[in-house]
Formats: structure tokens, sequence, C-alpha cells
């Protein structure tokens, strides 16, 4: 018994040196790969690194760490596709790797900067160059800056359906809803309506409290795009600050199902139900919505602050 | 040129953030999801775009008109109430309880038929601590001539704590107005001892309280005669362990307006402070029945300012609450002790669109001579001041837009508020007193200021309001971080003038200087033994010309501040009222016939008018 006792112990140790060997040594492979590629690509030698990770990567494609190394070197030599195609594979193993998607993104910026470039230099005046321009303006909240490109986009091209409708939900962000409404005209003459030209119409009627053409806007806007929350929630607040509460209340309902934690589709609900005296769904609608509230306000309930203070209480009035 | 700025502003973030926005909000069409950066801290509107003036100012302190008809001049300075100096800690502005400022009363305290003013004060931790002199509140005694004298010693209402909130009414019915005072710390109940001097008596009619009070109202809720006291909370806070974002779960957001950093945090992430409604028991006490009246504020919402004001003519007082960065409250009097929540279903907690609005200060009035009272709610910047046209049966219509008040009212941070005749002409104008929490707010192109010129909206017609233009160097041209605004007939001559009481520096005095043909006329109220005797929550109509008009006697609103109780009608051309009837808070309804126009008229319940 002893004897049959012993190897067992012999036998494990044996094993587990083994897999050591195989463990360690495949680690230590990548992790020295990945120790020369640094050292390398820091010497400013991006040839090198390259080709010693390209090398590594047949060996353990899955070394993600070497790969988004790779697609920086490529990125350093300024082969984009090259370094946008390595980041792919590198997420397609972690697709939740921080450092690939931040290259990701940093490959991307150069991308469009690029196609920026090569379009300036082609067509430096064109209406495409003022719409990116006032885009980029926008994006950096210079409101001023991005109006004047707009302008200068529909100078060069007068039936730019794009510019008028950027233009015209910049003047409805500014609460300017008669300029935007011209510009959402210009923009439905320019081209075909769609969704953003009839609700931008519709959000500007309900605004200037002209209920009927708002409505009609709005009935367009829901017919091109059925499952929009907003869309709903607009024709049936129009509907509803029009007198005609029995109409409002399916669309407010959808809009609800599409989007169970809108506040203000319960306000208008309730309000819609206590009109028209069906008192119990009217409370039943303020009671939903005070339960949100009760959720969301700050510092009354532990763990709901962040979540209340996260969430616009206000939506945007465009 | 154009290639080397924008490379110098980082064009190719900007581009790529372009990139990914358009790609986010392609695959929805919900436009909500095209907000650029949320409310955060006090603020409950979405960025707007600088409105500035031909000398690119922006338009909260500019937008000034050469030549423009003068309506207001400041006289602080000939009247005397330049030796008042607001304080409210530091000027950084480091807490929010430096954040709100004060409140001003104008009442006729020592009974000589001229309008006495009541300033109110804040503090500093410093003084809060002991560590140097607490500023100290003023009253100023009217002379009849245009100046004041400051008899705040005698009268020993310095207050000397950190003061908000200011109601006048005469909760013992002896005929001379008395003044509670909304403190953060334990608040005052001046009672006036009809001898020039007042006795604080907060402790032992048991309204001192503690917290954080605001803006406070009297009205008699339940109709025994006695006026009752309403004291809204804002939030709770702790003076030696002031909020900071990331610690104790106050999140970094509540401590962020436009997506920057500040050292003030909420109110929202921090917990609101209650609000108690004081029953009056008619022996000198008052009992604290919030809960049972449930108007107790279970929300924990942030409340700044509060009317009595009886929405729903069944002559009961119904109770208006304006919460900041949340939901407004309207509760309706149930005539049986308790109020039943009306807030939503009326239409008054949030605008036309369901959003929370941060709301400062109330102003009640008829604006469209259909005989129901309507509010206007002042707001933060980036969002409208809104108006709320009285439907009936408790129901209200956000009317902002079609009354043009929308987007010139955006840039501003309203504070005090009121409806006003100020030209005589019948309708009911409106005045918002203006000034931004955050002092930082001047380093920055966000298009507002930290001091803002007050705003007047003329009523061309009972629908649409028209922004009286600043004149240059004229009262609406004052650049000021105002708060509490009070309004009245300080000069007896017919025309509302406004005190305003401004954070961190003198207040201002804005004497109406209208010069028309319009005629006018004024009533001082007195109550009978089953109504309050100062008839807060009285009602009076007034028919002349053929058209009728609506005044109430009401104690706070505003922001923090309470205003000549005395109504006040202009009467346009009509050189003779038709009629006037008086509907008293005991349930009685008056005719009064009155001698002529352009008089001050006292009117006693049940005797008629009394004297001029």
């Amino acid at each position: 018994m002893i004897q049959l006792a012993a190897p067992p112990w012999s036998l494990r140790a044996l094993w587990l040196t083994v897999l050591l060997v195989f463990v360690l040594v495949p680690a230590h492979g990548q992790s020295s790969a990945l120790a020369e590629c640094t050292q390398t690509f820091y010497r400013g030698d991006y040839g090198t690194t390259v080709q010693l990770a390209e090398k590594h990567l047949r060996q353990y494609p899955k070394d993600v760490p070497v790969r988004i190394l790779l697609a920086r070197a490529e990125l350093a030599q300024g082969k984009l596709r090259e370094a946008f195609e390595e980041l792919q594979k590198a997420l397609a193993f972690d697709r939740r790797n921080i450092d690939a998607l931040y290259y990701l993104s940093l490959v991307s910026r150069e991308f469009s900067q690029r196609e920026y470039q090569r379009l300036a230099a082609l067509a430096p005046d064109s209406a495409r160059v003022h719409q990116l321009l006032g885009e980029a303006a926008l994006a950096a909240g210079d409101v001023t800056e991005a109006e004047g490109e707009f302008q200068k986009a529909l100078e060069a091209n007068p039936h730019f359906a794009e510019v008028s409708t950027e233009l015209a939900e910049l003047k409805r962000s500014q609460s300017k809803f008669d300029e935007a409404i011209g510009y959402y005209l210009d923009a439905e003459r320019s081209g075909a309506l769609n969704y953003d030209i009839a609700y931008g119409l519709g959000a500007c009627y309900t605004y200037k409290q002209e209920y009927p053409q708002a409505i009609e806007w709005l009935r367009k806007a829901v017919d091109l795009a059925p499952d929009s929350a907003a869309g709903r929630f607009a024709l049936g607040n129009a509907l509803f600050q029009d007198g005609q509460l029995k109409a409002a209340i399916p669309e407010l309902n959808a809009a609800l199902r599409l989007e169970p934690r809108m506040k203000q589709g319960y306000f208008l609900l309730g309000r819609a139900y206590s009109k028209l005296g069906r008192q119990e769904e009217a409370k039943a609608a303020i009671k939903k919505l005070d339960e949100l509230n009760r959720a969301e306000v700050p510092g009354r309930e532990k763990g709901s602050r962040d979540d209340a203070l996260g969430k616009p209480e206000r939506n945007d009035r465009r | 040129m154009r290639k080397s700025v924008l490379h110098s502003c980082g064009l190719a973030a900007v581009l790529a953030s372009v990139w990914f926005w358009q790609n986010s909000t392609a695959q929805e069409p919900d436009d909500r999801k095209q907000q650029k950066s949320e409310p955060t801290g006090v603020a409950t509107g979405a960025p707007h775009a600088p409105v500035k003036d031909a000398l690119s100012r922006p338009i909260t302190a500019g937008g000034f008109v050469d030549g423009a008809p003068v309506v207001f001049v400041d006289v602080t300075k000939q009247a005397g109430l330049d030796s008042f100096h607001h304080r409210s800690g530091t000027p950084e502005k480091a807490t929010i309880l430096e954040m709100p400022g004060s409140g001003v009363a104008l009442l006729d305290y020592d009974n000589d038929g001229w309008l006495d003013i009541y300033l109110l004060n804040g503090s500093t931790l410093a003084a809060l601590k002991g560590k140097e002199p607490a500023p100290r509140a003023m009253l100023l005694h009217n002379n009849h001539d245009g100046t004041f004298t400051d008899v705040t010693d005698k009268a020993g209402v310095a207050n000397e704590r950190w003061g908000f909130g200011v109601a006048v009414g005469d909760y013992d019915n002896d005929g001379w107005p008395d003044i509670y005072v909304a403190n953060y710390g334990r608040n005052r109940l001046f009672h006036n001892n009809h001898d020039g001097t007042f006795s604080d008596v907060a402790e032992k009619a048991g309204v001192a309280l503690g917290g954080w009070s605001t803006g406070p109202t009297w009205g008699d809720y339940d109709h025994d005669g006695a006026l009752d006291l309403f004291v809204p909370g804002y939030v709770k806070f702790d003076a030696e362990h002031p909020p900071v974002g990331g610690q104790g779960g106050i999140p970094l957001s509540a401590c962020q307006y436009r997506g920057v950093s500040f050292s003030m945090c909420g109110p929202r992430g921090l917990p609101g402070e209650s609000d108690h409604l004081f029953h009056n028991n008619g022996d000198g006490t008052f009992t604290d029945v919030s809960k049972k009246a449930g108007v107790d504020d279970p929300q924990g919402y942030y409340g700044l300012a509060s009317v009595f004001v009886d929405v729903d003519d069944d002559g009961w007082l119904d109770l208006a609450v304006a919460n900041d960065s949340v939901p407004r409250y309207l509760y309706h009097n149930l005539r049986n002790g308790t109020f039943e929540d009306a807030s939503y279903l009326s239409g008054f907690a949030l605008t036309n669109e369901g959003l929370a609005q941060a709301s400062m200060g109330i102003a009640v009035g008829d604006y469209n001579r259909d005989g129901k009272l309507d509010f206007c709610l002042t707001t933060f910047s980036d969002d409208y001041k809104t108006l709320y046209r009285n439907d009936g049966k408790i129901n209200f219509s956000d009317v902002t837009y079609r009354a043009g008040l929308g987007a010139p009212t955006i840039p501003f941070l309203g504070w005090g508020t009121g409806f006003l005749d100020y030209d005589n002409d019948g309708l009911l104008d409106i005045f918002f007193a203006n000034g931004h929490v955050y002092p930082a707010v001047d380093q920055r192109d966000w298009g507002t200021t930290w001091a803002q010129r007050p705003q007047l909206f003329r009523n061309l017609n009972g629908m649409k309001f028209e922004e009286v233009p600043p004149a240059t160097g004229s009262g609406l041209g004052v650049v000021i971080a105002a708060r509490g605004a009070a309004f009245g007939d300080l000069f007896n001559d017919g025309h509302i003038d406004v005190v305003l009481n401004t954070i961190d520096s003198a207040p201002v005095l804005l004497r109406n200087v209208v010069k028309n043909n319009n005629h006018w006329i004024a009533f001082k109220l007195v109550g009978g033994p089953k109504s309050p005797r100062d008839a807060v929550g009285a009602k009076a109509l007034v028919t002349a010309a053929g058209t009728r008009q609506r005044g109430d006697v009401f104690s706070g609103g505003s922001y923090a501040s309470s205003s000549d109780q005395r109504l006040h009608f202009g009467l346009g051309t009509a050189a003779k009222i038709d009629k006037v009837e008086i509907y008293w808070p005991s349930g009685k309804k008056e005719e009064v016939i009155v001698p002529g126009v352009d008089r001050i008229l006292t009117v006693v319940e049940g005797q008629g008018v009394v004297e001029k």
C-alpha cells in the first residue's frame, strides 16, 4: 500500500511540471514578444515592430496586446487601412478591449481628417465642405460659426435639403420657430419629405401653439417612422393641446409602449383621462408618473441618485 | 487660413465627434438623442446659443435702447436705500447656501398709509460660527417725501440670521401687520407691537422650525378667520459639512453646469427639506398640520416660493409652491382641512410637454381678464419663463410661446416676479427680476451673465405680451444680481413701483415714472370679524368702461417676497367706475360705491368705503 501510494505523489509532481511548462512557455513567449515589440516601437523602428509582431502573431494569433502594438506601428507609418483591420481583429478576440477601441477611434479620426482634406482640396468652396465645417462647429458648440457655414453651404447649393434641415434644427433648438419653419419648408421643397422635416415642422407649430398645422405634420412624421416614441408623443401632445383628447390617448399610449419610462407621456395621458372624466385611468397614469419621479428624485432614495442625475429631466425641446 | 484655424482648434477631434454623433443619431429618429448636454445641478433647460446685442454684449446685460420711453428710474440713492448692503457668503458662491439670496417686503408697519420697506439680509459661514458680526436686515420707514429712514434698531427686526423669505400677515387680527421671516436656521415671527417695534414670538408661537426655509405665505385655508402659515423648505444642508461632488453619495453631475464642474452642488443630488403648514390656533400659537393636510412635501422637493390662492374660485384658498429643478406643487383645498395634490392633473407641475423646470418665483393675476387667476413662473437660464392660463376647473395651459414670453426670456435666470399694471391701461403686465447663480458665467461665452437686467413685458391685448425696451440708463437698464422683488405704490401716486433685493449688493428701488392720462383706483381692504383683518384671500372685481378686472389680496409669491396688499387697478381712459364687487374671505359678497377715481380708498367689510 505504501509503495502504491508513493508513485501518485511523484506522478503528480511530474504532471504539474509538464503543465507549468505548457502554460508558462507560451506565456513567456508572448510576454517576451510584447516586450521586444514595445522596445522597437518606442525606438521608432516601426518596420521591425511590424515584422516581429507579424511573426509572433502567426504563432499566437490571439495575442491581443501584440496585435494592438502592430496596429499602432502601422498607424505610425500612415498605413491606416492596415491598422484599422488589425484593430478590428483585436476586437474580434476581445470586443471590450479599451486600448483597441481607443486606437480605433484614433484611426477613424485620421481617416476622417484625410477624407476631409481630400474634399477640401478638391472643392474648397463646395456646399459639402461648408456643411462639414458647419457640423464640426456645431459639435464644438459654436452655433454662430455653424450657422455661418450652413449659410455658405446654401449659397453654394440653394437646394441642399440636408443643410436646410440642419439649419432648421439649429433654429428650432434656439426656439426661433418661424425661422426654423422656413428652413424646413425649403428642405421639403428641395428633397423628399422625411421624418426629420415632418417632426421638426410639427414641433415648431406645437411650440407656436398652432395645433392644426402641428397635427398635420406630426401625422406625417408618425407615418414615416411609426416606431418613434418621440413622434408618437409629439402627436399625442399636439392633439391634447388642441382639445382632441380621445385622439391623443392612443398616440400617448403608443409612445409609452415604445418608451415605458417617458414621464411626459404619463403626465399628458393622466391629464387627458382626467379631462374626459376617466378618473381611475387618470390616477393610474399619474401613479406611474409618481413612481418614476420617486425613483429619480435625487437625495431621497439611496441608489437612485446617479440614475436620476444621469437622465435629462428635460428633453430637447426642438 | 481656414485650414490652419481649424487645425489649431482640433479639427480632427471635432470631425470625429461629428462622425460619431451622426451615426449614433441616424439609427433612431428620436431627436432627444441629439441633445448635446444634459441639465445638471440647478439647470433644467438645454443650452441655447448666446443672444447678443449690437455691441456683442450678452442680451442679459445689454440690449439697451437709446431714446426708448423711460418706465422706471433707479432712485435707490435718493431714497436712502443704498445704506443697505446684502451679503451672501463668498463672492464665488462656493455652496448652495450662498446662491438663492433674500426677499423683500412692502408693508405699512405703522399704519400711516404709506408703504415701508423690509429688506432681508443673508449671512456668511463665519457669521454663523460667531466669528464675525452677522449681516442685518433693514426696515426702512417711508418719510412720505420720496425718502426712507432706517428704523431697524428701534423696530427690533435685524434678524441677524441667514434670511431668505418674508411674508406679511396680520396673524392676530389686531389691525397691525406682522412679519414672518424664513431663515437658514430658526425662523422669526415678528409680532407688531403697534408702537413701531416688533417682538420675535416664533418660538412661543411654534413656528420657528429650523433647517432651511424659503418663501412663506399667509392665508386662511380653513375659513376660521385667522391667517395660517405655509413655509416651504429648500435643501437639507449642513454648513459644517457642505456637499462635495463625488463624496457622500453626491454625484459629480450635481455639481456641474453646462458640463463644467463647480464647487457649488445641488439642489439636485441633495436631500430636500420638508414643507410645513401651520394652523393658527387663534391664541398666538400654531399647530403643524402639514402631514394631516397633505402638504408636507413627501417627495422632498426643493421649495423656493409659495402662495395661497383660490384657483377655482370656490372661496377656499388653494396653495401653489414653486420648486427648484423638479415639478411644482398645486394643492387643491378640499374644504375639510386637507388638500389634494392637483399638481399633475392641473398641468401646473410641468410645462406643456411634461417637462420640469427650476421654478424660483410665482406671479398670480388675471392677465386675460376672464375672471380666473393665472400664473407666471420664473425659471433658470436656458429655459423660458412660463405663463399658465387658467382654463377653469383646476386646469392650466402653458401658453408661454403664444403669449410671446418664450424666446425673450430664455437667456435670463428669473427670481422675483409679479403681475402689475405699470401703465394703468387696465391690463396686467409682467415683471421679472433676474440674476444668475454662478458668478463664473461671466468668464464664459454662454450668453448669460451673473448680473442681469430686469425684464418688463407689456400686456398688449390680454393674450400677447411684448418686452418693454430697456431704455439706456433707465431702471430697466440696471444690471444687477436680483433676487427678491416686491411691487407696490410706494409714493401713493397711482403708479406701481418695484423694490429688488440684490445679492451681495445694495437693493434697487425702481420708481415708476410713466406719464400718461390713464386713471386708476386702489383699495385697502379691511376684513370683518369672520375674515382675516388684512383681508388676505379677498378678491375684488372692478368694472369700468365695459371691462371687468380682478384683483386679489395675497401674502407671499414672487420670490421669497411680499408685495403691497392694497389692490391697484389701472382704468385706462375710464374716469368712472361702474361697479366694484368684493368677495371677502368670510364668504360675504359686497358691492361698493366709490366716489371717484385716482385715489386710494379703504373698504371695511360690511361698511363699504370708510375713508379716502
